[in-house]
Formats: structure tokens, sequence, C-alpha cells
């Protein structure tokens, strides 16, 4: 099966092609605000071949800063349309726990936490079992709360795993999907806009 | 229509409006539209977070509809062209993205386009090749702006130095407690009530320095207090009267500076457009008085004045038609785009 995955849930944007688990092409770029001007140029680097397409879109779906999500989510619903190929969703803590396990930082068969930055002095967080598969969250709360559960229960909270795009693919494969729509978790900050005068 | 003139989708989400526009040439064949300004309404003005959300939701079903209403196939589209500013970022990021793919998944070139710009060339759609020298009067929620477009070239004569037109609607009819949008709600109101009840202030009107520009704060002020004094004084308020009063200096800055710009520029056509053109007075006020000053108006149909997809395509539309050079494939979304920054 050949999957193409998005992720720009944090400030690295990525994107990969992975065919029955091996990685083809993928390419990242790391900037904090940037997603919608790289997304294009890392899809162009893939240099797909579009006479045969890929079966299956996965898109990180975060949580992780909005703006930034949302690019990746559009990118890949537009993929989908314009090659009627089916696209699904991934939480992209989801994939950070399979890069977790993959890269081996954390002792066999342990439960963990997987936590990225949501800013504010906040976590976004999931707690895995051994095998990868998500059994709480995701949840988003303060870095010293959720630091405070991993000590109470004992396991190693991991902050350091950006969620990547060959995860994201796995993740699908393996049937972790769920429908694209982005897991914001918080409620729209609800300010009308200082007016645009143009 | 020729089958031989490129098919053109157009994607615009500056603001709170999904759209997508399909174009052959200059033949409009679909205009879908997903608007979130009910989702808005309760906070009397539109929250970027949520129009930025409910863009992503509404994209693929939009370009559903229109490519339906097109009888066309995406894999049919021989362009795509997108809002790329100005306004607000999160939510032009959605259209943006959702073009890249589009585009890159087609193999086919993309137009990172202006908003206002667009605004002004909707009007091929309707009522032909735009004539040159021409103004374009561009009047919303967002923008007041008056613009030349000479040799293809756009160039910003003047605009708001506070508030939009569109803006003084709003905040007027929150005023007299009439619900957002207030444009339409002062439009009805004013039909039964007398345009010279009140002398609301015409503010720049006659200012040499700022013949083209606008200023809308004041009005709001000067409104809040003459109601305020009525009330204080015991009388009632018509809410008619002060609809219709207020309208009529809106309309009457905004086409005074219109007309002396055609006649400064020696642009003998002018195009209205944006959200405030379909107000009643502002038509009939233009009407007149290009009639008398011999300049041709043309103002698009209402659906094509407020945002919407028609617009960006008619805008890539023409690009195709000129060979402009696409956009390159890492072109940004931004905020803030001056006029004279037709494409990126
Ligand atoms: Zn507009």
């Amino acid at each position: 099966m050949k999957v193409i995955a998005v992720d720009t849930s944090t400030e690295l944007s990525s994107i990969a092609l992975v065919d029955s688990g091996t990685v083809i092409s993928m390419a990242s770029h790391t900037d904090a605000r940037g997603h919608v001007e790289a997304i294009g140029a890392l899809f162009a680097e893939l240099e797909l071949d579009l006479n045969s397409l890929p079966d299956l879109i996965a898109c990180g779906v975060g949580p992780g800063p909005y703006t930034g999500l949302r690019v990746g989510i559009a990118f890949a619903q537009g993929l989908s349309a314009a090659w009627s190929v089916p696209v699904v969703g991934v939480c992209s803590l989801d994939a950070v726990a399979n890069a977790i396990i993959r890269q081996g930082l954390v002792a066999p068969g342990s439960e963990f936490i997987a936590a990225t930055d949501a800013r504010r002095k906040e976590f976004y967080w999931a707690k895995f079992d051994g095998s990868g598969k998500r059994v709480s969250g995701p949840n988003v709360d303060l870095t010293d709360v959720v630091r405070g559960l991993a000590l109470e229960a004992e396991i190693p909270l991991v902050t350091q795993v950006l969620p990547h795009a060959i995860d994201i693919a796995a993740c699908a494969v393996r049937g972790d999907s769920l429908d694209v729509t982005p897991m914001y978790l918080r409620e729209a900050n609800a300010k009308p806009s200082a007016p645009v005068t143009l | 229509m020729s089958m031989s003139e490129p098919l053109v989708l157009g994607i615009e989400t500056s603001c709170d409006e999904t759209g997508i526009g399909i174009v052959r040439g200059r033949e409009l064949l679909s205009n879908a539209l997903a608007s979130s300004v009910e989702l808005h309404a309760r906070f009397g003005g539109v929250v970027p977070e949520v129009a930025s959300r409910a863009h992503l939701e509404a994209m693929l079903p939009t370009i559903e509809l229109a490519c339906a209403q097109a009888g066309v196939s995406l894999r049919d589209i021989d362009a795509i062209a997108v809002t790329a500013g100005p306004g607000l970022v999160g939510a032009l990021i959605v259209g943006v993205a959702s073009a890249k793919a589009l585009a890159l998944g087609l193999e086919i070139p993309i137009y990172g386009v202006n908003h206002l710009a667009a605004h002004v060339m909707v009007d091929e759609l309707e009522h032909g090749p735009l004539p040159e020298p021409v103004i374009g009067l561009l009047v919303s929620g967002g923008h007041s702006s008056l613009i030349k477009v000479s040799n293809g070239e756009f160039t910003s004569l003047g605009q708001t130095l506070d508030d939009a037109a569109g803006e003084a609607f709003d905040k007027v009819a929150r005023l007299l407690g009439l619900p957002f949008p207030g444009g339409p709600m002062i439009d009805q109101a004013a039909q039964s009530g007398d345009p010279n009840a009140i002398d609301f202030p015409r503010a720049l009107r006659t200012d040499p320095v700022n013949a083209f520009n606008f200023s809308f704060s004041g009005l709001k002020t000067a409104v809040a207090r003459w109601v305020k004094e009525e009330q204080r004084v015991g009388n009632t308020i018509s809410v008619p009267d002060v609809a219709a009063s207020v309208q009529e200096a809106i309309a009457d800055v905004l086409t005074s500076k219109a007309i002396a710009a055609a006649l400064d520029q020696n642009a003998p056509h002018l195009v209205i457009a944006g959200g405030v053109a379909a107000n009643s007075r502002l038509r009939a006020l233009a009407a007149q008085r290009c009639a008398l000053a011999g300049i041709e108006l043309r103002v698009p149909s209402p659906t094509l004045c407020t945002d919407n997809g028609a617009m960006v395509a008619a805008l890539g539309s023409h690009l195709v038609r000129i060979g402009a050079l696409p956009s390159p494939v890492d072109f940004p979304a931004t905020s803030t785009l001056s006029v004279s920054q037709v494409l990126f």
C-alpha cells in the first residue's frame, strides 16, 4: 500500500511517500510560522510520479497550533480532491508515540506520556501503552501538571519528539486513523477581529 | 463561449465566506459559497479563529458544489487562482494551502492573487472587458478604497483612514439595536425614513489633502451623540430617519469622491464592488451622479459584489489571458497586500 502522509501540527512540517513500510521519499522543514510557504516546496521535493497515484493520503490532525495545523489538513484534503484518493486523519501524538518506540526512547513494554508544546506553558499530551496504543488523551494541560502526572504514575514523559509524516503513514496503515477533523482541544478564541482597514 | 479558453477555478477565503468559482474565459460557470456569517453574528464582528475553522470544513464540499454546478470535473481545470491577501491571515492560509494542493496534484499553474484587484475584475464576467482607465470603488466591511486600473496596472488612489464603510453601517446598526451585519438592515429601515431628517457629518468631503481618502469613525460617534441627546430630552428615536440619514451621508461621500477621482484621472468608467455596493441608496446616487458627469457606471450583481470565488477566478483568467507568469510554489498568504501587487 502506497501512502502519502503530511504533518504540520508543530514547527516541523513534513511530507513522505511510504510504500509497504518503506520510505520512498520524504522532505521536511522547520519553521514555526511558515507552513503555508513550505508545504508546496516540500511536496515538489518528493518528485512523485503522478501516473501512479498513492492508495491513501494521511494527515496529522493535531493537536497542535491551529494555523499551522490547518495547512497540512487543507493540503491533504486538496490532494484527495485532485486525485480522488481517500484521505484519513491521524492523531499527531500517535505519530510521536510511534517514533518514540521506533527510536527506542523508552524501555520496551513501558507505558509513557508523549507531549508537544501547546504554548502558554501548556502541553498537548496523551498516555500510551507499551505497544504505542493511546490509552488516554489527547489533552491540553499546564506543563507542570503533566510533569506531575508522569512522576506520580512513575512513567517516562517524552517532550522532545515531534510528529513526522513517516510515523503518520505508519499509524494510518496499521489502522489508527480518524476523521479528517482538527483536534482543537480549546474553544475558538471568540474575540472579533480588529477591523481590517485597507 | 470558446472551448479553447482556459477553465479557471478561483478560491476565496480572506474573511468569512468560503467561495469557489469557475470561469471559462470571461464566462461565469459557477459561484459556490459557504458563509460563516451566522456564527459571527452574536459577536458583532468576524472572529478570525471561527472563520478559519469554518473555511477548513467548508472547503471540499464547496469545491464539489462548484464543479457540479459548472458541469466540470477537477481534472478539466486548466489553472487555479487563490486570494493570497489582503485579509485575515489564518483564513487566507486555508485557501492557499488547498489551492497549492490542487495545483500540484493536478499539475496545473497557480496564481496567488490580490483580493482587491479581484473585486474590480469580476465585473468582466457580467459587463465584458474592463475599459481602461477605470476607477474602482471598493466598499465593504473590510475595505473602503479608490483604485485606478490603467494599462493593466492597479494603483491605490485613496482609502479609509479609520473605519471601513461597511463597518460604519455595522456600528450604527448596533447603536440602533439592529442585528449584524448592519448594512442590509440599515438599507431596509431607511426605505421608510427621511434621508434629510438629520444632517450627519461628511468627513473629508472637501479636504484637498485627503481628496480620495475616507473617514467614517466620526459618523458613528455623531450618531451615538445624537441618539443620546434625543433620549435625554425625551424624544422618540425614529430608526428609519436615522438609518436613512446615515445611509445618505455614507453614499454622498463615497459617490462624490469616486466621481471626483474619475474626473481627476480622466477615467470615464467607474466600477463599484464590495458588499456595500449592494446598498440601494449608494447605487441610485452613483447612477444619478455618473449620468450627470458622463461616466459609465458598472456595478456587478450583488452575489458578485460580496466576497466570492468567481471574482478570484475572473482575475486568474485575466492573468492567464495576458500571459502572466504563475506564482512560485512557496508564495505566502499575507494580511496586508497593496493593490499594486496583483500577483505573487
Ligand atoms: Zn472583499
